[in-house]
């Protein structure tokens, strides 16, 4: 499935930023500026939620938006 | 529209090393529960023993040289609070919530605030148009030649040693962090006013119990040998001898982590009681890669033992280094400068 964002094309519809654990669409990441909308976190700290869903398989497949997710849970 | 910059920023392919480095970051309860064992116990048992000291008339100095092996102590809690921040102590975010609260009561430090600051940070060290939260105030050259006079003094004066490791260390610990920050959020704010009457709450009652002026001639010092190593850490590990900063367009996350991060190489008993923040380049390319793992990490990756370690010696030479000169991408003294302007100004008459 094709996407105009090249930010959603390289993370996925979801982005974890592993500075603050929170998670925001691809969309909110990329009109804060390509930052992470809570804490400022660079896309070079942002990681596709489906890698945090690998590591947590009982996490759903559509986060809550703007809710921390731990790393390890 | 993304510039350039910013395409070569999120491609996502990175180094092999750097997802190898990504098994570090499991919290270990285990672990955990062993650092913080054998750093509290032997702290709390220091404090006690000082403040034996204090009451049964032995010479002060006694007590002094204790506070320094209990500032080690505490010098470590510090990195475990700051493992907390980043959520990487325990697996559970409440546990280092919690944890990181009760240890940023016992160093004056608010955790929420703190941890909203400390974060920023990570996302802007080494970054010159991203300065100003969390780090320690740097001047380009540029900027220092277009400050007034006042502005020139005034940071001449905040980055003298006495200033920023002494008495700017304990402004910036006693006073600053029981107020909270205009820009930080509700939360955060909240965070500074629960630790300042946790503190009042710790001090009433250990106060009322053992007097208030034993307890400050126990704590005082101890938090003043831990404000300044802390001040001198956060110093040291962004601001060095070819060191890497770079403006917002050409900012690179490797090259901040590796060139702008230092790896400070400290004896093993230094390295244990600052809980490894030494390998502070590991640390900028995995925050969330606990303290009790970052050894281990780097041992397992050559891109990370490539960097050139500061030591304790080479460590001190960077007190001279005040500026960044962005033309020769280095850090250089006001001496230095001075002394090239004194030329200019000879070759312009
Ligand atoms: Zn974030």
């Amino acid at each position: 499935m094709g996407t105009d964002s090249p930010l959603e094309e390289s993370f996925g519809k979801y982005i974890w930023c592993e500075l603050c654990g929170h998670v925001y669409s691809a969309a909110a990441w990329v009109a804060a500026d390509n930052t992470c909308p809570n804490c400022g976190a660079s896309i070079a700290n942002a990681r596709p939620w489906e890698e945090i869903r690998q590591l947590n398989p009982q996490y759903p497949v559509t986060p809550v938006e703007g809710t921390e997710y731990a790393l390890y849970s | 529209m993304p510039d350039a910059a910013y395409h070569a920023e999120h491609q996502p392919e990175k180094p092999e090393w750097y997802k190898e480095l990504a098994k570090y970051e499991k919290p270990d309860i285990r672990r955990a529960f062993i650092q913080l064992c054998n750093t509290l116990i032997p702290l709390l048992g220091l404090l006690g023993m000082m403040l034996y000291t204090v009451t049964h008339g032995y010479p002060y100095w006694i007590t002094l040289g204790m506070s320094v092996v209990a500032a080690g102590f505490l010098c470590r809690t510090f990195i475990f609070f700051h493992d907390c921040t980043h959520g990487s102590f325990f697996p559970s975010q409440r546990a280092n919530a919690i944890l990181g609260f009760l240890l940023g009561v016992l160093m004056m430090t608010p955790y929420g605030q703190w941890r909203w600051s400390h974060l920023k940070h990570h996302a802007s060290f080494a970054n010159l148009d991203r300065r100003g939260v969390g780090d320690v105030k740097l001047m380009t050259v540029d900027e220092y030649q277009a400050a007034s006079r006042w502005q020139r003094l005034v940071y001449r004066w905040y980055r003298h040693p006495f200033v920023l490791f002494g008495l700017g260390s304990t402004i910036l610990f006693a006073i600053i962090y029981r107020f909270p920050i205009r820009r930080a959020s509700a939360r955060e704010r909240r965070s500074v006013w629960l630790t300042d009457g946790a503190l009042l709450a710790m001090t009433a009652v250990v106060g009322l119990t053992v007097g208030f002026r034993p307890l400050l001639l126990v704590l005082v010092p101890v938090w003043f040998i831990l404000w300044m190593v802390g001040v001198w850490i956060f110093y040291i590990q962004h601001q060095f001898e070819g060191v890497y900063w770079a403006r917002q367009a050409e900012w690179d996350f490797f090259r901040a982590s590796l060139e702008g991060s230092s790896y400070y190489r400290l004896p093993k008993v230094l390295q244990w009681f600052t809980g490894n923040i030494g390998l502070h380049h590991v640390h900028h390319l995995r925050p969330r890669i606990p303290n009790y793992s970052l050894q281990q990490a780097y041992d397992a990756t050559p891109a990370v033992q490539a960097v050139k370690a500061l030591t304790l010696r080479s460590s001190l030479k960077t007190i001279r280094l005040n500026l960044y000169d962005e033309r020769r991408r280095q850090m250089v003294s006001f001496h230095a400068l001075d002394r090239c302007e004194q030329i200019d100004e000879r070759g312009g008459t």
